[in-house]
């Protein structure tokens, strides 16, 4: 029943999808109204569809109907209800129902929320969407079927990877990360749109702005909650592998960042059309890459899903999808002409040129470093690998010129500057870089690595702290409601330097989480061992059963200076239907510190455990940084509200804008 | 001894006098071994160092590193030992010989190229005469007076910067 | 629209898409041995029953080494055809196990069950495995009369596989 019904909502979508996409694609050069009427009904009924769909395999999951056959898969009875529920994204198929789920339900919010004014570009762009979607409707009635009909039907499922049950960040890590992934469509959608009218208005505009940094806002969350939710689960004290799955979430956000400065050259000076849209379709085209490598077996990862028709398939559309847009913008390429020019080298125009250049160059490395081991093996028949350490010495570099641009660009001037005037504005900030270096040292800190990145920290935050408060500063003395008026005319910038903020704070958890202490310890009842000036004491060693797996746990005790710190408690579990036991490490913040423990063995008899120790300074800036991305992403999109009578006042306000 | 000094000699001798001596039961490892550990590829898990995997043959790889180490071997001799085993493979970033070059070659390249390309831009930019912002297709009613806008705001902002203390 | 140009810019997607075509049907955790045609690592160890035993002891006739584990479900299917050919080839070919990642008693329990006719050798730090650059099980090294190692393979072993490797070193032995 609930196979036969799943498929046939599927199907219902593939309908609507290429109904829907034709009519637009047919249509977008003549919109009318009824035209506009049939796309937008298509795009419902296929959003719908599929979220019903999904709705379905839940409550498959939910019910242990394992005549489903991804229920079959990753289903089992003795799972915990929420991790069922949460299983609809835990493999292969189930996470393209899911795709379609986040697709289904963005086209649809798309659809109702273009205005009529748009109505020359929404065929286009909505084909667009619909394209797309009939591509993932497609896999999921034919080659990736989660509701094919199993039988005979099995009594109980093996349940999804215990990896994925450790962990409360597993119900919400994917959901942010697919809702930036799919998300990516949308600004895609209104790019082509753009380029097959020929023409891109200042709202239009806007929406494209608006559309990429909503998809940019969710993808930050999902990568920054996919790193926590390594750290916390992996066992090993760190939070990246530069694997290649986790390479293809950072690809379309490193290019998304580069639009979205891009961007404001194009929106202040109206230079740089054809390169900032290219960027909008280069971020999509890598999260349909990305996919491409999670899903084709092609590459070894620790995400990967396993070897299937899927991978062809996937390549054949990101081939059409790259010509497509090849095309598309080499052809419109003559209608997008500069209409401003650079007046000076040194100029807040060519402070934006130069970081969409690191991060063009951060893509291509990051790219290339991951498909390497495949070029090398199709070229010259070798097996290489290219991992952690080349990432991380190409990383360090490109991300410090990337926090000095930070510091420096907001402080330039669009067109000519005024050498002299500007120079006053780096004082603060370099003041608090190199108070920050000089504290450091002060306390003890000699390596000039740490010295150097917290100072460049140091010298961006305070730029960032800098244009965020000028404004308020300036108007100090004046009502609540002149400031409100200067923050709600301010908040693109506003938002913009909290992310910034954000950056650094990030970067700073990077840099201190490298010098992290580490120690093998070997302890009985009672003894005790120091690390890092914590002294670590092993209270006693504890089983417990639960339905669908038995848990050993030995408990810690931390103490530091003679004070109780923390008290910690590691853990083997041993699932039913794994051979190897999955580790949960024990993690808690104090102070600057993290203190993370993973339980490597025991002695049967409680006598002795092995336990792996970890003193991790500043990670927990990384999951702090979540909050502040997230306000700032927030604050830079929050919609315009009319305050009468702040009007006058409003309009003072928005000859004070800065940037 | 001044009261002051007394003071700070107790605070630090205070807790190795109470504390009793604990057996050395932290082992951690030589510096080398770390990097080394980093290195190195686990060849039963996806990709992870075996500094970092819990699989037994990533283990015992790191004992046999440990040892060969405490041999007095160099950490060029080690990476080559285990290579001499597995193959290149086995390293997490390519050698500079043979093909693995391009890999190194390639970002730092593609950088100063980048950076040659962003100077002929902002030359050619600088050189340009801009066209009449009238182009229906690709511009917008905004254009011309965002420009005025610029200039107005660049103004106030430094009459701001030279009015701030 | 200027389709040339377009057309030619789509050409520079060409070398990109075969690329990642390439990792078709490709295993991408299958390493290729850097090891034959060379010595075979020598190697001291102790079988199940404790007795020692050297790879020189062996020299002379040619070797197939198995490495295998209990928690290995295909090992242990390979280890009734392993069995068989050990008697085809009995006198003239040495077949030896080596345990690969495994507990002690495991082992035991498991030979216990299902004996063998050859020996096994335990290498409780994975010592040799790692000299023969074993990623994984089962993976079986043909290596020659003279102590070369001949040929790696990985997975599970077939007996045409295995007449055909034997069988070529059985006849270029006989003629030396």
């Amino acid at each position: 029943m609930n196979s036969v019904l799943g498929q046939s909502l599927i199907v219902l979508a593939l309908v609507a999808a290429a109904f829907g996409a034709t009519a637009g694609w047919v249509t977008g050069n003549r919109p009318s109204p009824r035209a506009l009427l049939m796309l937008r009904g298509a795009t419902y009924v296929f959003g719908s569809a599929l979220i019903f769909a999904n709705v379905i395999m839940v409550l498959a999951l939910v019910g242990h109907d394992f005549s489903v056959k991804y229920v079959s898969q990753v289903g089992s009875r003795s799972t915990p209800l929420y991790i069922t529920i949460v299983s609809l994204w835990s493999a292969l198929e189930g996470s393209i129902l899911f795709w379609g789920l986040i697709l289904g339900v963005f086209a649809i919010i798309f659809a109702r929320s273009l205005k009529d004014k748009f109505a020359t570009h929404a065929p286009y762009a909505l084909a667009t969407v619909l394209s797309v979607g009939l591509f993932f409707a497609f896999l999921l009635a034919g080659p990736s079927d989660p509701f094919a009909a199993v039988s005979p039907v099995p009594p109980d499922g093996p349940g999804p990877n215990p990896l994925l049950q450790n962990h409360l960040l597993m119900i919400v890590h994917p959901p942010m990360l697919y809702f930036g992934y799919v998300g990516m469509i949308l600004p895609f959608a209104v790019a082509v749109a753009a380029l097959m009218r020929g023409e891109l208005s200042d709202g239009w505009l806007k929406v494209l702005r608006r559309t990429t940094l909503i998809a940019w806002g969710f993808l930050t969350v999902g990568i920054i909650m996919g790193a926590w939710w390594a750290y916390e689960v992996l066992g090993w004290g760190g939070y990246w592998a530069w694997d290649p799955v986790e390479n293809a979430s950072f690809l379309p956000w490193l290019a998304a960042t580069a639009y979205l400065h891009s961007t404001i050259v194009h929106e202040r000076r109206r230079m740089l059309k054809a390169w900032t849209l290219s960027l909008v379709i280069g971020a999509f085209l890598l999260t349909i890459l990305g996919t491409f490598m999670t899903r084709s077996g092609v590459f070894n990862s620790v995400h990967s899903f396993t070897q299937s028709m899927i991978g062809p398939l996937f390549l054949v559309f990101l081939t059409v999808l790259i010509i497509f847009s090849i095309m598309l913008l080499v052809g419109r390429a003559h209608l997008l002409v500069a209409e401003n020019r650079i007046e000076a080298i040194i100029s807040r125009e060519t402070a934006f040129l130069l970081n969409n250049v690191v991060l063009t160059i951060f893509t291509f490395t990051v790219l290339l470093g991951t498909v390497f081991p495949l070029l090398a093996e199709a070229v010259r028949g070798v097996k290489l690998s290219v991992g952690e350490p080349y990432f991380n010495r190409m990383a360090v570099p490109l991300g410090m010129l990337l926090v000095v641009l930070m510091g420096v660009g907001p402080l330039l001037p669009w067109g000519k500057p005024n050498l002299r005037i500007v120079w006053r504005a780096f004082v603060a900030p370099l003041a608090l870089g190199v108070l920050v270096t000089i504290g450091l040292a002060a306390a003890g800190m000699r390596d000039w690595r740490p010295l150097v990145t917290f100072g460049a920290c140091g010298f961006a935050a305070g730029t960032s702290l800098r244009e965020m408060l000028l404004p308020f500063v300036l108007r100090w003395g004046e009502d609540v409601g002149a400031l409100l008026a200067v923050a709600s005319a301010q908040r693109r910038r506003l938002g913009a330097h909290l992310v910034h903020l954000g950056i650094v704070v990030v970067v700073a958890g990077v840099c201190g989480s490298s010098f992290k202490h580490t120690a093998d310890l070997s302890l009985a009842p009672n003894e005790t061992a120091t690390l890092a000036g914590y002294s670590i004491r092993l209270q006693g060693v504890s089983e417990r059963n639960e339905a669908h797996r038995q848990v050993v746990v030995a408990t810690l005790v931390i103490d530091r200076d003679g004070k109780h710190v923390a008290d910690a408690t590691p853990s083997l579990n041993y699932y039913r239907t794994q051979r190897e036991p999955v580790g949960s490490p024990s993690v808690q913040t104090s102070g600057l510190n993290d203190l993370y423990f993973s339980l490597m063995s025991f002695e049967p008899d409680g006598s002795r455990v092995a336990i792996k120790a970890f003193v991790v300074p500043l990670v927990s800036w990384l999951w702090w940084s979540l909050p502040v991305f997230v306000l700032g992403t927030l604050v830079a999109l929050w919609p315009r509200r009319r305050i009468a009578g702040v009007r006058l006042g409003a309009a003072r306000t928005e000859g004070v804008v800065l940037s | 001894m001044s009261p002051l000094a007394l003071a700070l000699a107790l605070l630090v001798a205070t807790p190795v006098a109470v504390a009793p001596a604990p057996p050395p039961l932290t082992s951690s490892d030589a510096p080398e071994v770390i990097a080394i550990g980093r290195e190195l590829r686990c060849p039963v898990c996806q990709g992870m160092p075996i500094g970092e995997s819990p699989s037994e043959t990533a283990q015992a790889m790191m004992k046999r590193v440990r040892e060969l180490h405490a041999e007095g071997k160099s950490p060029d001799e080690i990476r080559a030992y285990f290579v001499a085993r597995y193959g290149e493979w086995v390293l997490l970033q390519p050698t500079s010989e043979g093909f693995g070059l391009v890999v190194w070659v390639l970002p730092p390249v593609a950088l100063a190229l980048g950076l040659l390309l962003l100077a002929r831009v902002v030359k050619k930019s600088r050189a340009a005469k801009v066209a009449a912002p009238s182009a229906p297709a690709a511009g917008g009613p905004a254009g011309p007076a965002a420009a005025a806008e610029d200039d107005y705001l660049q103004r106030v902002r430094e009459t701001i910067e030279r009015g701030e203390a | 629209m200027n389709w040339r140009n377009a057309f030619f810019a789509s050409l520079l997607v060409v070398p990109l898409i075969w690329l990642l075509a390439q990792g078709f049907g490709r295993d991408p955790r299958a390493v290729p041995s850097v090891l034959e045609n060379r010595p075979a690592p020598s190697f001291k160890l102790v079988d199940v029953k404790g007795t020692p035993l050297s790879l020189d002891e062996l020299r002379g006739r040619p070797i197939v080494m198995n490495f295998w584990s209990t928690w290995c479900e295909p090992c242990k299917e390979e280890h009734a055809l392993l069995q068989q050919a050990a008697k085809f080839y009995e006198g003239r070919v040495q077949f030896l196990g080596v345990v690969y990642q495994d507990s002690d008693e495991a082992v035991r329990s498991y030979l216990g069950r299902h004996s063998s006719t050859y020996p096994q050798l335990l290498d409780p730090e994975a010592r040799v495995a790692i000299d023969y650059g074993v990623s994984g099980v089962p993976e079986s090294f043909f290596i020659d009369p003279q102590g070369t190692l001949r040929v790696k393979h990985v997975g599970v072993l077939s007996f045409d596989v295995l007449r055909t490797h034997l069988d070529a070193m059985l006849k270029s032995g006989s003629k030396s």
